[in-house]
């Protein structure tokens, strides 16, 4: 289907204006056509488990959390471990649209878009479980400092009040960011639209953009400061979601690793996630040419780093345990081990640690079959990670009088199921809607997209006065 | 075009459309040497360089950016502060009040906030004057390739050098693939005959009329729709307030000669010798009713009648000398006529029906006998 020319990693090696084009054909095609029938299937899959996830939330609202499995000593279970588990993979799409544009590296033009997007769904489907864990999500609102007529506040000084400033920033920010690099996006979209409808909607989102040299400098700016802000902020969400173990005295939660340690952890969900949807997703729009080999290579070298980083995560905190001697410390390192749940330890740790260490190898960094099963054993394992350090934690700590285990009920399964259906359903519906990848940030990219003859300006000339048409 | 037309709309100001980005260079240049200094350039992606070659510095948003984020810190240090410490101190384990690292991460997160929000408003708004949907360029046929893949130079009609009959000529070159003129739609025009046309008038008052009936209305014959159930707002009657239920209060009185569950009413009050001549103890004599009857004579009875019933009582003081209850009247008096005294008292005595219940008196009798029988003891129960 594709004209363009392309090397043996998918690489384009000739330019001119077809190229261009072809280009963006190639992003908006999904776009242009009714969907077919496999985009419907997913769709009605992924629907369904929505559906089934809020009816259960329903469900669980109207009678009480009393119908999931959690109980003394384990209050926080599902819903905190799915939360974690959802904010975690929120952190890819930050980390490659801001970190990796601030080091300059254009290997990421070709993901931002989709793991932005996915950040932004991430944190959306992250953000349901707090509300519901309340179990009066109808005030939720009363986690915002605002006044009101019981004259009383939030308390600063608390980690969960920290966490609804971190998580309402880190969305609207996300949000922000992802829709400023949608702009010029939009403004094609609006040039191409088959219908007075889509016209009408790109028109509108994209603020009548013209691509004016003034508003490229100032846009450009713009996402440059966009991008300084969101790299301290991705650092920091995730450590003030740590900070709601860390600043707790359970053992196995009290341990000044933990900050790193939930950051390193959700960069490497995050890019197993990415991984796991944007295989799919190229395969099915044909973007094999866009989103290249090259690209699933540097993702899967990001896997294998945060997954070593995670691993030493893992190592440490055994070693903190016997070097504290401390009979609490030990006892929860054992009891994670080779208590009752050594289960999900053994998961946890051979899918997170074991499994990408064949990223060693480039046969395996090149191979969609490979890659493909190593990021869904990474989000498996990240998932179990986050039930390890909450419920194995929680369930025997200093009183063995109040030990208990936990089991998740149904309802607690069905709401897990339906958070990933919530999740799929945004996603497909965005890949039917918006350029998955940025048509501008590609094109800017291409050898011979830029002024390659820098002519002296001569000093003389009058200076140049706004252009306002 | 024909001659309504031209006056609907003016012209701008015109485009020279290039294929690439080095002959787009070349073409500003050149504009700028023939003397145009409204200039700027249109590309589906940031040029990088043109500024350069247009003769512009770096954005200013930087400092805008800095500022917000600069107000930001200080506004929630000072909020966190303020709540904190002044208005809802809450002492958590002794911790200070105001604990500067404490609100670290609160501050840090509105700062990128805030500083994230006005930048970017700054940039569509301020900076862009976004959005906006009436740019001549819009309306150019060559917009759709200029967010694409071709590349274009506009000169405002507001430039000294720009001629409506000779721009197109000016700006015309060998590598130039198109020129045009841009026109808009005249303000004035677009204001008066679009938003104060009569149909447009009458439809925002339509609609403004029909929206705030709409919500009267709604509000006036909806009933009120509480949105939670707080528990100061519940659906109840004050004690004493007046109830539409009963003529009286919102607590109705009993009705006459209603009784409690379980409990008939004492038949013989005022005729002691009755209740002595029928009513009879019916609770059986068991060791446990016996010590219940023990417990309870000795926390009522005992002070004044003394351990054994015998009127030495240890509250003699201040007290009138309470009698002995082995009299031989009272040790001939039936259960009954002991449980009448008991229930509505005698002499100086008063009734103990309201801090001993019917059972306990009975059971106080049963202990009493014993006690009767241990002072006067007939012959056969010695050993």
């Amino acid at each position: 289907m594709s004209q363009v020319i392309t090397d043996r990693d998918g690489e384009f090696r000739h330019f001119d204006q077809a190229t261009f084009a072809q280009v963006d054909d190639d992003i908006a095609a999904p776009m242009a056509y009714i969907p077919g029938r496999r985009w419907w299937i997913a769709l009605a899959c992924s629907g369904s488990l929505m559906l089934l996830g809020f009816s259960l939330m329903a469900y669980t609202v109207s009678t009480g959390v009393g119908v999931w499995g959690n109980n003394s000593p384990v209050f926080w279970a599902f819903p905190i471990v799915n939360f974690v588990f959802w904010i975690g993979i929120g952190h890819a799409g930050t980390l490659i649209s801001a970190i990796l544009f601030l080091f300059r590296q254009p290997w990421r033009n070709a993901i931002a878009r989709f793991a932005e997007a996915m950040t932004i769904f991430a944190v959306m489907t992250a953000a349901m479980f707090p509300v519901i864990h309340m179990g009066r999500p109808w005030l939720a609102h009363w986690v915002f400092p605002y006044p009101n007529d019981m004259s009383i506040w939030v308390n600063f000084r608390s980690p969960l009040v920290w966490d609804v400033f971190a998580i309402s920033t880190y969305f609207t920010v996300s949000l922000l960011f992802w829709y400023v690099g949608l702009i010029p996006d939009l403004a094609a979209m609006r040039e191409r639209a088959a219908t007075k409808v889509h016209r009408v909607v790109y028109s509108v989102l994209s603020c009548g953009w013209t691509g004016l040299n003034r508003h490229w400098r100032h846009y450009e700016r713009t996402y440059l400061i966009l991008a300084g802000l969101s790299t301290p902020l991705v650092v920091s969400v995730h450590t003030i979601v740590s900070f709601d173990f860390a600043t707790s005295v359970i053992p196995g939660w009290h341990t000044t690793i933990l900050p790193p340690y939930f950051v390193a952890g959700a960069v490497f969900s995050g890019f197993a996630m990415v991984l796991s949807v944007l295989i799919v997703v190229r395969r099915l729009f044909h973007l094999e040419h866009i989103v290249t080999m090259r690209h699933l290579d540097h993702m899967n070298k990001v896997v294998l780093a945060t997954g070593l980083m995670v691993g030493y995560a893992y190592c440490i905190e055994i070693f903190t345990a016997w070097y504290s001697q401390e009979d609490a410390e030990i006892f929860m390192i054992l009891n994670r081990i080779t208590g009752p749940y050594w289960w999900a330890f053994v998961l946890m740790f051979s899918c997170n640690v074991l499994a990408p260490q064949v990223h060693w190898s480039s046969r395996a960094r090149r191979s969609i079959p490979i890659m493909f099963t190593v990021s869904i054993l990474v989000n498996i394992g990240m998932w179990f990670e986050r039930f390890v350090i909450i419920v194995t934690s929680l369930h025997r700590d200093y009183l063995p009088g109040s030990w208990g285990m936990y089991k998740p009920t149904l309802v607690d399964l069905g709401i897990l199921a339906g958070s990933f259906g919530l999740f799929f359903t945004l996603v497909l519906l965005f890949v039917r809607s918006l350029p998955v990848i940025s048509m501008t940030e590609i094109k800017a990219g291409l050898p011979g997209a830029q002024i390659s003859k820098h002519a002296r300006v001569p000093a003389k000339l009058p200076a140049v006065e706004e252009a306002n048409v | 075009m024909s001659e309504p037309e031209q006056e609907r709309f003016e012209v701008v100001g015109a485009i020279a459309v290039y294929g690439a980005p080095d002959e787009l260079a070349e073409g500003v240049l050149k504009a700028r040497e023939a003397g145009f200094a409204r200039l700027d350039t249109v590309s589906p992606y940031p040029l990088h360089g043109m500024d350069r070659l247009l003769g512009k510095g770096p954005s200013r948003l930087g400092y805008i950016a800095a500022a917000a984020g600069l107000t930001a810190t200080i506004v929630a240090k000072t909020a966190q502060w303020w709540v904190s410490a002044v208005d809802y101190p809450l002492n958590i384990g002794g911790n200070p009040l105001f604990a500067l690292p404490a609100f670290v991460p609160v501050t840090f997160e509105v700062m990128v906030l805030f500083a994230s929000l006005t930048t970017v408003v700054a940039m569509l708004a301020v900076f862009n004057g976004l959005p906006r949907y009436g740019s001549a360029l819009l309306r150019s046929s060559f917009i759709r390739d200029l967010t694409c893949n071709r590349y274009a130079l506009v000169v405002d009609a507001a430039d000294k050098r720009f001629g409506v009959d000779t721009i197109l000529e000016d700006l015309s070159g060998p590598n130039v693939q198109a020129v045009e003129l841009l026109q808009r739609e005249k303000p004035s025009l677009y204001y008066k005959e679009r938003i104060l046309s009569v149909p447009f008038l009458v439809l925002i008052i339509g609609v403004a009329v029909f929206s705030s009936t709409a919500t009267r209305l709604a509000f006036r014959y909806g009933g009120e729709l509480p949105l939670y159930n707080f528990m100061k707002h519940q659906a109840r009657v004050a004690a004493q307030a007046p109830s539409s239920f009963a003529s009286s209060a919102g607590v109705t009185r009993a009705v006459e000669g209603t009784v409690a569950r379980g409990f008939l009413p004492y038949a013989y009050r005022g005729r002691p010798d009755d209740a002595g001549a029928n009513m009879v103890n019916t609770l059986p004599l068991t060791a446990g009713n016996l010590a219940r009857g023990r417990d309870r004579f000795t926390v009522f009875c005992q002070p004044c009648h003394g351990r054994l019933a015998d009127g030495r009582g240890t509250l003699t003081a201040a007290f009138p000398k309470a009698p002995t209850l082995h009299s031989k009247k009272v040790r001939e008096w039936t259960d009954g006529r002991i449980y009448a005294v008991l229930t509505e008292g005698q002499n100086l005595m008063p009734g103990w029906e309201a801090q001993i219940s019917r059972d306990d008196r009975w059971l106080i009798i049963h202990y009493l006998r014993v006690l009767q029988r241990s002072q006067h003891a007939p012959e056969q129960d010695l050993p």
